[in-house]
């Protein structure tokens, strides 16, 4: 029979812990979430003779204390689900800093196999490890390995295959510290057991540290059990003396005490042989974070990003619009023609159009996630948070919310989901709500309906980038507002590792351009579905009985006429096009459009444009095929909509359509981003207050702009 | 094992590029002086700083590894020259 075993692979960012798990496991992964926070939880799978080994990729982190919910999800895992073995992925180059969380291991005192990864690297910096060496002194077995080109994997296997079946012979030795330490962590230790304080799962040594660290948790888990409170006030005593006798916080001797015991373990095992020289990644960053050239170098680059993902999606884009196309032609063929189905129409106008209509962006959204994975992957992405934390501080945002509001230019979708690089709950959270003012690709075909029927051409680029400007600045404007109400704080200081650039393996990029994608598609999927079927009832539904017209009729008499064929074709489209918005202003679509139009005449806006932009919730750019609908103009090719950019300016003046585009920049965004945001917020609190938020900032701003307006052209 | 020697104690946003320095102190609370100092910026630690950005922002050199580190940061740490 198989045997299952459950292990988990832990160790800092940047050291490669990514590239060994792919390798382990290769396409078999699973991303979640762990419940409540926004930390993806990976599982991956892979099999050693008859063992099945189930394998949790941890969140990289440099430490298990309370600092991050990262690192609280990574030692909660360790201690409540007991994984059999953790796999500890060190940086073989750089092993002091890496050591650090491996000594935490070593105090939690569990099952542990050390994996030195990019061991090439540290042989080209002439950096030697004496591997026996370095399993006496920590007691776990060691294993070399080269994660992205796979070398020394099979090894690694090997070995886990042989610890899961021993595990007790491979748990890593005590940390041995001095007397100043050992002492007091002793002493509360004593406490803690004989006061029966050492709930299931946990080591009395272990929580002593933990409580000598004053780590949050712990201090809370201990003071929720019975006289536990007494008992910390004692462990007060040896903290308060050790504090005394060093004069520093004993958290930082804590630290001091680890990094010392991890340089005299290196004394013994590493050998440098090779003068440290300048590197490459230290002559790539003199220029990319350059103070002068830095943020002209990353916006240039931002710009070639920006222009591919329009440029590569955009043949993508119209396959599927055809593919689309194709689908709903096909569906259609299954009803005789002319006949007027409400299946066919639920199906082809609702579902197939709706759905259609936003997945239309796949290859854009995808093309972005593609441009993220590789900006990550070869450590840019950190000097960008750098070089963009000073002008970010300025409206009370961390360096790294610049990364996905600059993305939000793309689409939101993937903006909202890099916001999870975040730390903080408030930046994260006031990042999220703002990214939809920035004008995404989907507003394209909307500007370029506009612009073109109500401004000169001269004037056309500066109007353009007027819109733009109104969302970066509105944006700017949301979150200090945010920051200084509803997410308060100080600012988070600035810290960073710059890891050495490296070039990303294709299988490591792909693999999480497709995770992401896959999210999106889950996500944003079911809803989108649900609301193209609600938003074609709600333009379809009520039928009107009696028309005022005798359309039939009409039609009859024009197929009767003595005209040429091709002016009985478009006489009879424009009579089915009139029937279609007739029809559409009685339904609730046109029914809401109609009623609120008292409301949305502050702004310019008349029941047309209420029904367009009703229609137009599930994705931003329908808002050009529903005001085809509405002026009758039958359906609209949103790449060319040259009947409607004439129909226009008949109906409103150039103010009103400013304020049309302002509208839709501004408000609700679209169901997709609805979607994302209510995953990542893991809330539908927020993600309905982003909902309301920007529609009610949308109308006082749209209002606003209009009355000011209006008084300058009656001048 | 304090270095004693009479360079004057500066914050990092005015301590010099490319010598070595020494941390005297950190502050700005707990949270985070412990969450520095995993990272291996506490007292006695050697670091370098590497490159000097406008107002304050810098990175430096600890551990073996490239550090940057926010303007609002340098000024709680405390160095000297060894």
């Amino acid at each position: 029979m198989e045997k299952k075993y459950k292990i988990v692979l832990a160790g800092n960012p940047n050291s490669g812990k990514t590239s060994v798990f792919n390798a382990l496991t290769g396409a078999r992964q699973h991303v979640g979430n762990y419940p409540g926070v926004t930390v993806e939880e990976i599982i991956g799978s892979f099999k050693v003779g008859d063992c099945k080994i189930n394998v949790t990729d941890l969140p990289g982190t440099y430490s298990l204390t309370a600092n991050s919910p990262e690192e609280l999800i990574a030692r909660n895992v360790i201690i409540t689900e007991k994984p059999e073995v953790v796999v500890n992925v060190v940086d073989a180059s750089n092993l002091e800093r890496n050591l650090f969380l491996t000594v935490q291991f070593m105090e939690l005192g569990v099952p542990m196999i050390l994996v030195l990864n990019m061991i090439d690297n540290a042989r080209d910096k002439g950096i030697e490890i004496n591997i026996d060496r370095l399993e006496k002194l920590f007691g776990t077995r060691v294993v070399c390995t080269v994660g992205n080109k796979s070398e020394g994997i099979n090894e690694l296997k090997k070995v886990i295959g042989e610890v899961v079946l021993e595990k007790e012979k491979h748990t890593s030795k005590k940390v041995n510290y001095s007397d100043e330490l050992t002492i007091p962590i002793q002493g509360v230790s004593k406490l803690l057991v004989e006061n029966n304080l050492v709930p299931e799962g946990y080591k009395a040594d272990w929580l002593a540290i933990k409580l000598l660290e004053k780590d949050k948790e712990i201090i809370e888990l201990i003071e929720s059990l019975e006289s536990g409170k007494k008992v910390l006030e004692q462990a007060n005593v040896f903290i308060a003396k050790l504090e005394d006798d060093v004069d520093e916080p004993s958290e930082i001797v804590v630290t001091e005490h680890r990094y010392g015991f991890i340089s005299g373990a290196c004394r013994e095992v590493v050998n440098t042989s090779l003068q440290k020289r300048r590197d490459v990644s230290e002559a790539i960053d003199s220029i990319v974070t350059h103070r002068i050239f830095g943020i002209p170098l990353f916006l240039g680059l931002m710009y070639v990003v920006f222009y591919l993902t329009f440029t590569i999606g955009n043949p993508f884009m119209e396959w599927i619009q055809y593919g689309f196309d194709w689908l709903g032609g096909f569906v259609s063929s299954w009803w005789p023609a002319g006949s007027e189905s409400d299946l066919k129409s639920l199906l082809v106008d609702g579902i197939i159009a709706g759905v259609g209509g936003v997945l239309v962006f796949l290859p854009n959204i995808t093309f972005l996630f593609l441009a993220i994975a590789i900006l990550e992957g070869t450590g840019y992405m950190a000097r960008v948070a750098f070089i963009m934390d000073r002008l970010m501080n300025k409206i009370g945002l961390h360096g790294k919310s610049f990364i996905p509001m600059l993305i939000g230019f793309g689409c939101s979708v993937p903006a909202i989901m890099g916001t999870r690089t975040l730390n903080l709950k408030r930046d994260r959270m006031t990042t999220m709500l703002v990214v939809p003012l920035m004008s995404c690709g989907a507003r394209i075909p909307i500007y370029a309906l506009i612009i073109p029927a109500f401004f000169s051409k001269q004037l056309e680029a500066p109007v353009m980038f007027s819109i733009y400007l109104i969302g970066i600045i509105v944006a700017i404007l949301c979150a200090k507002l945010l920051r200084s109400t509803l997410f308060k704080g100080e600012n988070e200081p600035f810290v960073m590792e710059l890891p050495p650039y490296r070039i990303p393996t294709f299988k490591s990029i792909g693999i999480h351009m497709w995770g992401r994608t896959v999210v999106y598609l889950q996500k944003a999927g079911t809803l989108l579905l649900a609301a193209s079927v609600i938003f074609w009832i709600l333009g379809n539904y009520p039928k009107k009985d009696k028309l005022t017209r005798d359309y039939a009729g009409e039609i009859v008499k024009v197929e009767q006429s003595k005209v040429p064929q091709d002016e009985k074709k478009a006489k009879i489209q424009s009579i089915r096009n009139e029937k279609k918005a007739e029809l559409l202003s009685y339904t609730c679509t046109g029914w809401v459009g109609h009623a609120i139009e008292p409301a949305l005449k502050p702004m310019g806006f008349d029941w047309k444009i209420g029904t367009a932009l009703i229609g137009a919730f599930p994705a931003k750019e329908l808002f050009v095929s529903q005001m085809g609908i509405v002026f009758a103009l039958g359906d609209i090719d949103q790449e060319n909509p040259v009947s409607l950019r004439e129909e226009l300016p008949k109906h409103y003046n150039g103010l009103q359509a400013y304020c049309i585009m302002l509208f839709c920049l501004l408000s609700a965004p679209c169901i997709a981003t609805f979607a994302v945001t209510k995953r990542e917020s893991n809330s539908w609190f927020w993600a309905l207050f982003q909902l309301l938020g920007l529609t009610v900032l949308a109308y006082l701003v749209t209002t606003i702009v209009y009355q000011v307006g209006l008084l300058f052209m009656t001048v | 094992m304090t270095i004693v020697n009479n360079m004057p104690v500066v914050s990092l946003t005015f301590a010099p590029a490319g010598a070595k320095l020494i941390v005297v102190s950190t502050s700005g609370g707990r949270e985070f002086e412990r969450k520095i100092a995993a990272l291996g910026i506490y007292a006695d630690e050697e670091l370098e700083i590497v490159e000097r950005h406008s107002q304050g922002a810098l990175v430096i050199n600890v551990k073996g590894t490239r550090l940057a580190i926010g303007q609002g940061m340098s000024k709680k740490i405390k160095v000297k020259v060894i």
